[in-house]
């Protein structure tokens, strides 16, 4: 290009010259820096917490039974995360994996949209959809239809999760049946609660009452703290280990709480009962004891003392598969920082059906050790004063249990409902006493006897995986007259309802006071977080419905939960607005020792003592004083069948949930290394397990280990779903609810021993 | 001892699997490339009986290169990000020394491909013909400058190819001084090969013997690299060991050796003694290139395989 | 300065994986991917066993591979010593995923390189990072070592033994195991013993 030989730099020239300058480069920026960046930003999601104004709200998670005080975060609506509330006593601001999963469970895209009404047989899972009217009628019009046929008692409503109170008790209750039943107790806790009550007159309840700030030694009984990921008990058995207390594990198997142990013991399954008569032994025989307690507050030393003569170290040690020395070192751990010593008492312990007699000895030794009611030993919980919502006299006492229900009274003449009838669960008959037991309300369903069960309300337990014997329940729905399933899954029972009912989950609603008796008893609110997906509803609402159109309006005189909680706040002059305001929790005074109980009576038992020897018990043809009974061992070729759980999963409840699935999306089958080198397996070779009377369940991969003894294999609870809803879960693993097919009934408690099922491998090409 | 792993991600666990055959098939061509640009360079000014293959060079190499960056724009897992590897230089970043150096060798590439085309077939798409026309009387201008150029971004695109695996420390079998003069001769020697199987009879024959230099000297090198990876460490020896007798032991023996090198090079002496025909011989170079990708892959895998 | 960095005390972490969980709904990672990795090591004949429990993740190495492979500068090291990834310059070339000795960086589906970022955006509000803030047993600690004053100085003075996983590839971690016995058998872990022997 040639160059002008004149250029005039005039002032035109200069003004669009540089304006051409400051175009090109605003342009040049725009498409080398601004636009590429756009561009680049473009794919990349802004951060929730950026997203606009995070809103917060207090409730309680429901992952779980435990019930730790949370904090949601939402925004625009939608959850994001979830964290322990600071002034909550159980969470105190922490979480464990499935409370920070519950993002994830809201999410669950197998989730229940819409009301069911049955189309195919039952069980083939057939259904159509439905709106709430009609689905609500067709369940109050068979109920009614029931109970002026045969009377309410008829109906059974069985439940477990946050909302449960609404059917199995509330409900059952208004409508007159005694026939209601948490999982929680004669396939969880009864023994042990029964055990307490007949020993020092108050239940253990739902937070156990371990005095974690000051204990100094402590025995976990198969107890596997770490893969049960209770939050507050996690914090506290790592606490107190930090302190340096001491710490016993028996299990025979290595589980995380035995690799964090001071002694494991790894007992031959089912002789714990032998290893407590010899710890009694050797805390007497060497005056480990606390004498002055037991003298206060104690009667039946003597008795005891003599009863535990013959059981020693060396008589206990061949038959628990221990040393002499191990046994006596560690009653000498337990007895050398008594009274702030003590045996946890556990919390799942239907294992044999000899366990309410088990859990009493383990309260003896802790009776020995001083520790009830004492610092550093196990306080006694008080719970926190706040009234009922006033309603009418129920139609019927109910006695549904749980972990943290309040213990009914025990009377002699059980309670009857409208039409002449007492519980159908076999109390007084075939066991003595406590809550309704849940497995023993299915025979009456298929029998008839002693009068026929024709509906049941299934509230989100898992009718498959929390019962023994699966064929049985099988038979049970197939001869019912109506199958209502409440759930927010559809786990695989759901496919056997008439009705199904989609819940919304507890982070889409509002609920019922959450009151924990405790060291410091407390109330905590719960809110809902976000509105409910689809067509879900909130428990209590589906409640109410179901309340009004049975004819129990004087029961459900309340439009929504917060008015029924406000009033209850108002009876110890709270309100929501209050505890909204002030982080969610409202926490009073407890009474945790003994000196707190100055005139008063810390153990209500018949006779106000800690009652070493149990009256009650040899009244009524058992024994006054635990002895050991050898559990039936494994046939040959077959070994026990022994199951817990895993830090992200809640029973049979979570495998589905996006997030918890893919940290653990199958079980294995835990096996001796010298059993699978002898079988001839390898860990992650699959076995089909057959039980003893050929039940079958699997494929699932092996566990080669050295971490479990010979005569035993283990599996994480809650999978081999078969259900074609959980498209993350079913068919993924073994279940071992599928094997246990047989049950010892604990003919105190009504306790459903389960870990008496046997299995064999066979492997699968 | 038991190990048990949760959180695992699909990139790392069971194996590392962050690069696949599109990256093997880049550094292959890479080197290919690499030693294309040199021996065409060096050709050049060797004789009338080497243009052929020095125009087939000239030709060929930017397609292959183009190639070898559409394999590696395929392996971002960001595609339309791929400009930013123009935005800056991380002088610690063999891989951003790289992105420069293939921008440089496609700029001297296409010079190279616009002259040669306009020199052998005398015409250009119409509408181009001023701009590609300025290209080619460029080229023919800088033609001494540009194979200087040539050889120095050659050589440093076969280094780099070794370097962008060597600079990765955290991959035991990547470590050694020795990676990146591998590829270079392997290159060279693939370069050899390709240009053998292109080009005239005449040409071919003439390359021949440097052909099996190349083949001797990257025979040598492999020794020298795997040797001195054997004595290095438990991590490196036992690196060096999935390839000469573990899981990677086949295809190195198999393929980079015996198809790669050994047989080929027998073809070749056979040919030279007039044993074998020339048909049959044109599958030694195929055989080479083979081996050459063979290497680069088992290299790759291999590598990733490896841990400290 | 600043110089941020976490501990884990081995003997305390239950292996719970609250953690894990944590770190996945407050970075809204996919359902299956992590930036914390548990591995759990058992280690003896029966009945004498020990086993730990690791929880692995980005060791914000003082000389970080990752940073130095990255062609675009998309990775770096903030002056917190934080190593970060800027998704926006990121290509996906998975050369930092390959220099990373531990395994702990992956490419999140979006088509960016992600991992652990210390939650520097809570630290930005004065709050800890999500996996140390739920951590149950009270396992996991965060501070700044340059700051004298800082809690995290008393956590490791009271530890009975302060590891780190082994430097590799010149990276030098900077991540603490607290309290741990198998750390030698952590550096032998996951990727060798995950691949079949030979």
């Amino acid at each position: 290009m040639s160059v002008p030989s004149k250029v005039r730099i005039t002032r035109r020239l200069f003004l669009q010259g540089s304006s051409f300058a400051v175009a090109v480069a605003w342009f040049g920026r725009l498409f080398s820096v601004r636009l590429p960046e756009r561009l680049a930003s473009w794919g990349i999601p802004t951060p929730w917490y950026q997203s606009g104004p995070v809103e917060t709200t207090f409730t309680v998670c429901d992952m779980c039974p435990w019930r730790c005080g949370i904090i949601v975060s939402t925004v625009a609506g939608k959850v994001h995360k979830i964290e322990g509330n600071p002034d909550d006593p159980k969470s105190r601001g922490k979480l464990c994996a499935r409370g920070q999963g519950g993002v994830s469970f809201l999410n669950d895209p197998d989730r229940l949209m819409t009301p069911l009404i049955r189309t195919g047989e039952r069980g083939s899972g057939e259904f159509r959809e439905a709106s709430w009217e009609e689905a609500l009628d067709y369940v109050a019009e068979s109920m009614i239809e029931i109970r002026d046929e045969v009377g309410p008692e008829s109906v059974a409503f069985l439940g477990h999760t946050s909302g449960d109170a609404w059917f199995v008790d509330h409900l059952a209750q208004a409508w007159g049946s005694p026939n209601a039943a948490r999982p929680s107790s004669s396939l969880c806790t009864s023994p042990r609660e029964e055990a307490a009550l007949l020993t020092v007159g108050r239940v253990i309840g739902g937070h156990e009452p371990v005095d974690w700030d000051e204990i100094e030694a402590f025995a976990l009984i198969g107890s596997h703290v770490g893969e049960d990921t209770r939050n507050t008990v996690m914090q506290d058995f790592s606490a107190a280990r930090a302190r340096g207390a001491k710490v016993i594990v028996v299990d025979p198997r290595f589980s995380t709480a035995a690799s964090k142990a001071d002694h494991w013991l790894p007992i031959r399954p089912g002789t714990d009962t032998a290893l407590l008569l010899a710890w009694m032994h050797v805390l007497i025989a060497e005056d480990l004891y606390d004498g002055a307690y037991l003298d206060a507050w104690a009667s039946g030393f003597d008795e005891l003392a003599a009863h535990v003569a013959e059981f020693s170290p060396e008589w206990a040690a061949p038959i628990t598969d221990l040393t002499a020395d191990q046994i006596r070192t560690t009653a000498r751990v337990l007895g050398g920082s008594l009274p702030k010593a003590a045996i946890v008492p556990g919390r799942h312990v239907t294992w044999y059906g000899n366990d309410t007699q088990r859990m009493r000895a383990v309260y003896l030794v802790n009776s020995l050790l001083g520790a009830w009611g004492r610092a550093g030993g196990l306080y006694l919980p008080k719970s926190p004063y706040i009234e009922a919502f006033p309603h009418p006299p129920y139609a019927v006492a109910g006695s549904s249990g749980g972990c943290s229900a309040e213990p009914g009274e025990e009377s002699t003449e059980l309670p009857l409902g409208p039409s002449g009838k007492a519980r159908a669960d076999g109390v007084r008959d075939t066991f003595l006493r406590g809550p309704t037991a849940i497995q023993e309300l299915i025979p009456p369903m298929i029998t008839g006897n002693p009068y026929p069960i024709k509906a049941l309300i299934a509230f989100g337990i898992n009718m498959f995986h929390s019962l023994p014997d699966q064929a049985r329940t099988k038979e049970a729905l197939k001869a019912l007259d109506l199958v209502v399933a409440i759930d927010v899954l559809p786990q695989g029972h759901v496919a056997w309802a008439d009705v199904v009912l989609p819940e919304a989950t507890y982070l889409e609603r509002a609920d019922d006071l959450w009151t924990v008796a405790h060291k410091t008893p407390y109330i905590a609110i719960r809110d809902a977080a976000t509105e409910p997906m689809g067509n879900t509803k909130p428990g209590w609402w589906i409640a109410h419905q179901l309340g009004t159109r049975l004819g129990l309006d004087a029961y459900f005189g309340w439009e929504t939960i917060d008015e029924w909680n406000d009033t209850r706040l108002r009876s110890i002059g709270q309100s929501l607005e209050k505890v909204r305001a002030m982080g969610g929790v409202i926490i009073q005074e407890g009474k945790p020792y003994l000196d707190n109980y100055e005139g008063g009576a810390p153990f209500p038992t018949v006779s106000g003592t800690i009652e070493l020897v149990s009256e009650t018990l040899s009244e009524s043809g058992f024994d006054g004083l635990p002895v050991y009974e050898p559990p039936e061992p494994p046939p040959e070729g077959f070994y026990r069948l022994l199951y817990g759980r895993h830090p992200a999963h809640t029973f049979a409840k979570t495998q589905n949930t996006p997030m918890l699935s893919g940290l653990f999306p199958e079980n294995e089958l835990w096996l001796a290394d010298a059993e699978a080198e002898r079988f001839g397996v390898d860990s992650g070779d699959l076995v089909m397990l057959t039980n003893q009377t050929g039940a079958t369940s699997g494929p699932i991969r092996i566990k080669a280990t050295q971490g479990i003894r010979r005569d035993a294999v283990y599996m994480v609870h809650g999978y081999g779903h078969d259900a074609k809803g959980l498209t993350r879960a079913n068919g993924r693993g073994a279940s071992d609810a599928a094997l246990q097919t047989r049950y010892a009934l604990d003919p105190i408690s009504g306790g459903a021993g389960l870990r008496i099922n046997f299995v064999r491998l066979e492997r699968v090409s | 001892m038991e190990v048990d792993l949760t959180g695992t991600n699909p990139e790392s666990f069971p194996e590392l699997a962050t690069w696949g055959w599109p990256v093997a098939g880049y550094l292959f061509l890479g080197g290919l490339v690499a030693g294309l640009m040199i021996l065409a360079a060096v050709l050049r000014s060797r004789g009338a009986v080497y243009q052929d293959g020095v125009k087939k060079a000239d030709l060929l190499a930017l397609p292959l290169l183009v190639l070898g960056l559409i394999l590696l724009w395929v392996d971002l897992g960001n595609r339309w990000n791929a400009w930013r590897f123009f935005t800056t230089f991380e002088v610690t970043s063999a891989m951003s020394w790289g992105s420069w150096i293939l921008l440089l060798a496609s700029a001297v590439l296409f010079v190279r491909l616009v002259q040669s085309w306009v020199d052998s077939e005398g015409w250009m798409p119409r509408g181009t013909r001023s701009v590609f026309g300025w290209v080619a009387r460029l080229g023919q201008r800088l033609s001494r400058p540009l194979d200087a150029l040539a050889i120095v971004v050659g050589t440093s695109l076969g280094f780099y190819t070794g370097i962008l695996l060597s600079s990765i420390s955290a991959r035991p079998l990547w470590d050694s001084i020795w990676l990146a003069p591998l590829f270079l001769v392997s290159g060279l020697a693939s370069a050899g090969a390709f240009l053998c199987l292109v080009s005239i009879n005449e040409t071919h024959v003439r390359l021949a013997p440097f052909s099996m230099a190349m083949c001797g000297v990257e025979a040598a090198l492999l020794t020298v690299y795997l040797g001195a990876l054997s004595v290095a460490g438990t991590a490196y020896s036992d690196a060096a060991g999935t390839l000469l007798a573990g899981s990677y032991s086949w295809i190195f023996w198999g393929v980079v050796i015996a198809i790669g090198l050994a047989i080929p090079l027998g073809i070749e002496i056979g040919e030279r003694r007039q044993a074998i025909g020339s048909k049959v011989a044109k599958s030694a170079p195929i055989m080479k290139l083979g081996g050459a990708l063979g290497l680069r892959a088992v290299i790759l895998f291999a590598g990733l395989a490896s841990m400290l | 300065m600043t110089r941020l960095a976490m501990s884990v005390d081995v003997d305390l972490c239950l292996g719970c994986e609250a953690c894990l969980v944590a770190c996945q709904t407050e970075n809204e990672l996919p359902e299956d991917r992590y930036r914390l990795r548990m591995v759990h090591i058992t280690q003896g004949t029966f009945p004498n066993l020990t086993g730990e429990f690791f929880v692995e993740s980005c060791y914000h190495c003082q000389d970080a591979p990752c940073v130095n492979v990255c062609p675009t500068g998309a990775t770096y090291q903030n002056e917190a010593g934080v190593v970060l990834v800027d998704p926006t310059k990121c290509t996906g070339c998975k050369a930092c995923v390959t220099a990373c000795p531990y395994g702990m960086r992956y490419l999140h589906p979006n088509g960016y390189v992600d991992k652990c970022t210390l939650c520097e955006h809570r630290f930005d509000v004065g709050q800890l990072p999500a996996c140390v803030e739920t951590c149950p047993t009270g396992a996991r600690a965060f501070g700044d070592l340059d700051d004298a004053a800082d809690p995290i100085h008393e956590v490791m003075n009271a530890a009975r033994s302060v590891s780190t996983a082994t430097s590799k590839a010149g990276a030098e971690p900077r991540m603490f195991y607290l309290n741990a016995t198998l750390i030698d058998d952590l550096d032998q872990e996951a990727f060798v013993i995950s691949r079949e022997e030979t």
